[in-house]
This record gives C-alpha cells, sequence and structure tokens, in this order.
C-alpha cells in the first residue's frame, strides 16, 4: 500500500502540474483555483460512494 | 533498504546539481526528472524502512516523526529558498535540496545494511482488492490538487501581489506552519469521523483555492488567512487519509 500511495503521490504531481498549468493558460488564476477545487471534490467523491458487497478484511499476500 | 534509500538521495542530490547547472530548459526539466525519481525512491523507502528497522514498541513513534519530515522540509526549506532565491536561482538547487540529500547520505552510510527482505510486493495483486483502486483514484486526485495547488502558489504570491522571491518563501513557510497542528488536532477525531473529515476536509480545502484564485489584489492577508486555511485542513486530510479506519482499504489493516 505504500508503494500505491507513493505512486499516486508522484503521478499527483505531474497530473496537479498539469491540470493547473492548463487552467491557468486558458482562464487565469481564477480558472486554477476552480480546476483544484474540482479535483479535491472528485478525490473525496470516491468516499462518498455506497460500499460494495465484497467488503471483507482480506489479508495481503 | 540502506541501499534502495542511497540511490533515491543520490538521484535527488545528482538532479539538484544539474538543474543548479542547467544551460537551458532542456537539461533543467532533464534534472527535474532526476529529482522526481529521487523523492519518489527515497520517500517510499523511507516509510517501509520505518517497519524494518524499528522494534513493533517503537514503531507508530518513529513512523509519527517520520511522516512530520515533509511538513518540516516546507517549514525550514520554503523560507531558505526564498532567501536564497533573491541572490540566484541557481544557489537554490545547492543550499537546499543537495546539501539535504548529502547531509542525509552522510547520516545513512553510518547504518548497517540488512539483508534484501524474503518476499516481493506485488502492486498488481494489492490493486486486485476490493476498496483499493476507489481508494487510489481518490488518493491520486486530492493529490493532484494539492500538489498542482503547492506548484502554482508561489507564482499567485509574485503576479497577484509583487512580493519578492523572500517574501513569497517565508508566506509559504508560515502557512506549512499551519499544517503541523492541522495534523496533530484532527488525529483525535479520526478513530470516530474518520469519512465524515475525509469528505468535509476536501471540500474545505476546495473552497479555500476558489477564494485564493478569485479574491487576488484584495489585502495580503486576506491571502494568507486563506493560505493557512488550506494548509490547516490538508494537514487533517493528510493525517486522516494515512490512518483513518474506514477510508482505508481493509486490507490496510490486515
Amino acid at each position: 500500500m505504500t508503494g500505491v500511495r507513493t505512486a499516486a503521490l508522484q503521478l499527483g504531481y505531474f497530473v496537479g502540474a498539469a491540470i493547473g498549468g492548463i487552467a491557468l493558460a486558458a482562464g487565469g488564476y481564477t480558472s486554477l483555483g476552480l480546476a483544484f477545487a474540482v479535483l479535491f471534490v472528485a478525490g473525496a467523491l470516491p468516499h462518498l460512494l455506497p460500499r460494495g458487497s465484497r467488503s471483507p478484511k482480506p489479508s495481503l499476500p | 533498504m540502506r541501499e534502495l534509500l542511497a540511490s533515491g538521495l543520490v538521484l535527488l542530490a545528482a538532479g539538484s546539481a544539474v538543474s543548479a547547472a542547467a544551460p537551458d530548459f532542456t537539461v533543467m526539466s532533464a534534472g527535474q526528472l532526476l529529482i522526481g525519481a529521487g523523492v519518489g525512491l527515497s520517500y517510499s523507502v523511507a516509510i517501509a524502512a520505518v517497519a524494518e528497522w524499528t522494534s513493533p514498541d517503537e514503531r507508530s513513534r518513529v513512523l509519527a516523526l517520520v511522516l512530520l519530515g515533509p511538513p518540516a522540509a516546507w517549514i525550514v526549506g520554503m523560507p531558505l529558498s526564498g532567501l536564497v532565491g533573491d541572490v540566484s536561482w541557481r544557489l537554490v538547487w545547492v543550499v537546499v535540496p543537495l546539501t539535504s540529500a548529502v547531509a542525509a547520505l552522510v547520516v545513512l552510510v553510518r547504518r548497517h545494511s540488512t539483508p534484501p527482505a524474503a518476499a516481493r510486493a506485488d502492486l498488481l495483486a494489492v490493486l486486485r482488492y476490493p476498496g483499493v483502486v476507489r481508494w487510489s483514484i481518490g488518493e491520486l486526485l486530492a493529490f493532484s490538487a494539492w500538489a498542482g495547488s503547492l506548484v502554482f502558489i508561489g507564482a499567485l504570491f509574485i503576479e497577484s501581489y509583487g512580493l519578492s522571491v523572500a517574501a513569497t518563501g517565508l508566506l509559504l513557510g508560515a502557512g506549512a506552519v499551519v499544517y503541523v497542528p492541522g495534523n496533530l488536532l484532527f488525529r483525535r477525531w479520526i478513530d470516530e469521523h474518520d469519512r465524515v473529515l475525509l469528505v468535509g476536509l476536501a471540500f474545505g480545502a476546495a473552497a479555500t483555492v476558489v477564494v485564493l484564485g478569485a479574491y487576488r489584489g484584495r489585502p495580503r492577508s486576506v491571502s494568507l488567512r486563506t493560505r493557512c486555511s488550506r494548509f490547516w485542513l490538508e494537514g487533517g486530510r493528510w493525517q486522516e487519509a494515512r490512518t483513518g479506519s474506514t477510508s482505508l482499504p481493509s486490507c490496510v489493516f490486515a
């Protein structure tokens, strides 16, 4: 899980910088703030969705 | 483990040196690639090393200290970068990341090497567990927002308020200080309200980045307060994401 989380962090730098650059070029800092707000909210959505029935406590190999 | 960590630090030091000496944007980009690889490697290995280099009794205490490293680095590194950056942007790469990486290497060399782990981690196997992909997507999106705002916030302060590089560095460092109490404060509520906190803090961070982007040209104190609020919320958010019991896939705790 550490690897997964670190990958998300490192990829996040790339995705965040890319989306931010596009938003800044398109509409200035107002768009930049809105773009990051959308990302923050989108990041919370997976935790709002109902859990599937397959949610036991499996053991990692 | 020690060799992997050393490799990450060497990449970080080399990338910083290349960036400091870069004659053009292409070489600078290559230096940044090295830095990215070095940070990714050293960060993930450092977390894994906590489990290998500590006894079960001291593990949580050491992990808490290790996780305070990144915000502590922002608090020290950002003002220092700002102050040195007023002299030369090339010097920033030498004074902050290169010196820090070399210092960490000196400490690491004094440590004995340990044998490789008996079992290899299988990333694809981990992703097949229920909830892991969904959780990872959430983390990726939230990290993207956090990292992206960190990348552009300095430029926002300089372009919107005409701040110097030194003043911007000090301002960013002051904002980062608030990360620590946010981290510590929300820790006590995590066990009972982790999902509510995770969602609420993310929405709070979203509101603050909108305010930061939309209300420029107002008094700086507004932006400083907004930025501090964002770091405070993020401190809580990352603490929650690290330790919250229901937000993490159940396999994390198995």
